[in-house]
């Protein structure tokens, strides 16, 4: 029954091993350049230290972000089964909703989304 | 298919949706204006109404029963604990009325956490599968990692935050583990079924680790020695009118959900859960009041204090989870527990007026010439968490001990009544400072008079419990039911 996945693990493993093994056959030995160390070989040259300090804004935004986001990943699987029990399902909605806009409210009227 | 649960009875999780509204109501005003009494006012009304329904689910039979399937179990017990969370919310509302950790102009989340975390609390008591008691367990907990966490700049008060938040969340990990390994065995999340499937056949390694994890996560709630570290450090940082609430309605709660646990979901063929549970009860009684001695700080006192009386409460949720005792025990201790444990940290507020070592035995000195009354109240409290007759304490650790010689736990009821004259040693060494000592300089305690009702209210609840024992056990154990400590 898990013969397939069992298969897939193996291919998987394979060719991860297989990719490493190939470039360090066949690969330039050389010394690295200073770019090839950078974060972004290819892209915009990298400027201070990741570890500083953000606006906590950043956080609140992106924690809203996934609550609400939640909030609609939810709701699929509530509309494809919604005609089962129409009545019963929209008022669970609909106190999940109010719960969430409570929540909401609280939080602009407590001024997470003001940008100064 | 969807369907909905049949026989949905919302008088039965009345009181949870009141306090929830409360809650958001207590919220959204406090955006609008940021004042203290409005929020407190909001708390006590919300309360007062979650009261009413608390009540009826304990007085009328006709509201007990499961509702939502099986997930939300209304009964005698259930019903008591969640009045005995009410009562400590609102004694920890009228607590705070005046103090500044609700007065922060710019911070009115205080009351709607209270009342979430109440929220959670009585979910808990109510839980009728491990998935109700998971989520009540988080709501209550999110909520009093924050308000433990209440004074920042001051550096206990940061500590008691981060110390109890990670190592709540660890041992909530412990507890969620648990309940898969346990559905990993039993297939089950409710206790009903899963008492069944262990008493079926005899439990593989896999049902008794999810037990352990289970009982070492709510252990750590109740504080069961040797998870109780953070307790006195908690108790310390946070502000007193916040380790009022937590150390009893967290209590409350969590006993409330041990003891279902242990009656329903650890049948009696499975002893090696019971036995885990009472070397846990053991070591709990020896450590809670050997550390009590050693304390010069009231706070850090109840707060061995409050390890100690888990050890008696575990004694009967041990008992009562043999089916050799009844629930009621418990439920009868936790209110009296709250009325007494309460006051007590309701006196030290008032003493020790937000000075971090306002609470040293020294700031008690005198205080019985200078302030009778609260000295009187004081008195009575520390002398019921002692277990003096006729208060209300002395009828829950008798019946916690007598509930252990029933269930046939001689020696660890043996070692209850031991644990309880040390006991008596570091409770009077603070009466005697209030009336023996003389007073080192002129004693001022917080002017507020909500805090001195909540003092009062909680004096004559002690009082009160001690005096009509039956009547508190009848209500709870159902009409007509009569404490008896002697068979």
């Amino acid at each position: 029954m898990y013969t397939a996945l069992f298969m897939l693990f193996l291919a998987a493993g394979f060719i991860g091993v297989a990719a490493l093994a190939i470039t360090f056959v066949t690969g330039p030995k050389k010394t690295p350049q200073t770019a090839t160390l950078e974060a972004y070989e290819a892209g915009i040259p990298a400027a201070g230290d990741a570890r500083e300090r953000f606006p906590i804004h950043f956080y609140l935004v992106a924690m809203l972000f996934i609550i609400f986001d939640l909030e609609t990943a939810f709701f699929y699987p509530l509309a494809i089964r919604f005609q089962e029990a129409p009545q019963y399902l929209f008022w669970n909605a609909l106190v999940f909703v109010a719960i969430l806009g409570v929540g909401y409210v609280y939080v602009l009227r407590r001024g997470v989304l003001d940008w100064r | 298919m969807i369907v909905p649960p049949d026989g949905l009875v919302l008088g039965g999780i009345a009181p949870a949706l009141t306090l929830l509204v409360a809650a958001a109501t207590a919220l959204i005003l406090g955006t609008v204006r940021a004042d203290a009494r409005q929020g407190g006012a909001v708390a006590l009304l919300g309360l007062a109404a979650a009261a009413v329904f608390a009540v009826r689910n304990l007085v009328d039979p006709g509201a007990h029963g499961a509702t939502f399937g099986v997930q939300w179990v209304v009964d005698g017990a259930s019903a008591g604990l969640a009045v005995a969370i009410l009562v400590g919310t609102f004694l920890a509302v009228l607590l705070s009325w005046d103090a500044p950790v609700a007065r922060v102009g710019d911070r009115p989340e205080f009351h709607p956490l209270l009342l979430l975390a109440a929220t959670g609390g009585i979910a808990m008591v109510h839980a009728g599968d491990f998935v109700v008691l998971l989520l009540g367990l988080e709501i209550l907990s999110l909520s009093v990692y924050a308000l433990s966490a209440w004074r920042t700049g001051v550096r206990e008060g940061e500590e008691a935050g981060m110390k109890y938040f990670l190592l709540g969340a660890f041992a909530s990990a412990i507890l969620i583990y648990g309940v898969a390994l346990t559905y990993g065995a039993t297939g089950a999340f409710d206790f009903a079924s899963i008492g069944a499937a262990l008493a079926a056949g005899a439990p593989g390694p896999l049902a008794l680790l999810g037990g352990a994890f289970v009982l070492v996560g709510l252990g750590f709630k109740v504080s069961f020695a040797p998870f109780h570290q953070w307790a006195p450090d908690v108790y310390t940082g946070a502000p007193t009118p916040v380790t009022a609430f937590m150390s009893v309605v967290v209590k409350v709660a969590a006993f409330g959900a041990l003891l279902r646990v242990a009656s329903e979901a650890w049948p009696a063929t499975v002893p090696s859960l019971d036995l885990m549970l009472a070397i846990l009860v053991a070591l709990t009684l020896v450590v809670g009041n050997l550390g009590a001695l050693l304390q010069s700080g009231a706070k850090r006192m109840l707060g061995y204090s409050a390890v100690a009386h888990a050890g008696y409460l575990g004694l009967a949720v041990l008992a009562a989870g043999q089916g050799l005792a009844s629930p009621t025990t418990v439920v009868w201790y936790l209110l009296a527990y709250t009325f007494m444990n309460l006051g007590a940290f309701a006196v030290t507020h008032l003493v020790m007026h937000d000075d971090p070592q306002g609470d040293r035995i020294e700031a008690w000195q005198g205080l019985g010439a200078r302030k009778p009354g609260l000295a009187i109240a004081m008195t009575l409290f520390l002398f019921s968490l002692a277990g003096f007759p006729p208060l209300a304490g002395f009828f829950g650790k008798a019946l916690a001990v007598r509930a252990a010689f029933d269930a046939g736990w001689s020696s660890l009821a043996v070692l209850a009544l031991l644990a309880a004259v040390v006991a008596v040693v570091y409770y009077t060494r603070f009466v005697f400072a209030m009336w023996f000592a003389r007073a080192p300089r002129a004693i001022e305690v917080a002017p507020s008079d909500a805090a001195r009702w909540a003092v009062g209210l909680a004096a004559a609840g002690t009082v009160a419990m001690g005096l009509f024992p039956d009547v508190w056990y009848a209500l709870v154990e159902g009409a007509g039911a009569a404490l008896a400590l002697v068979p």
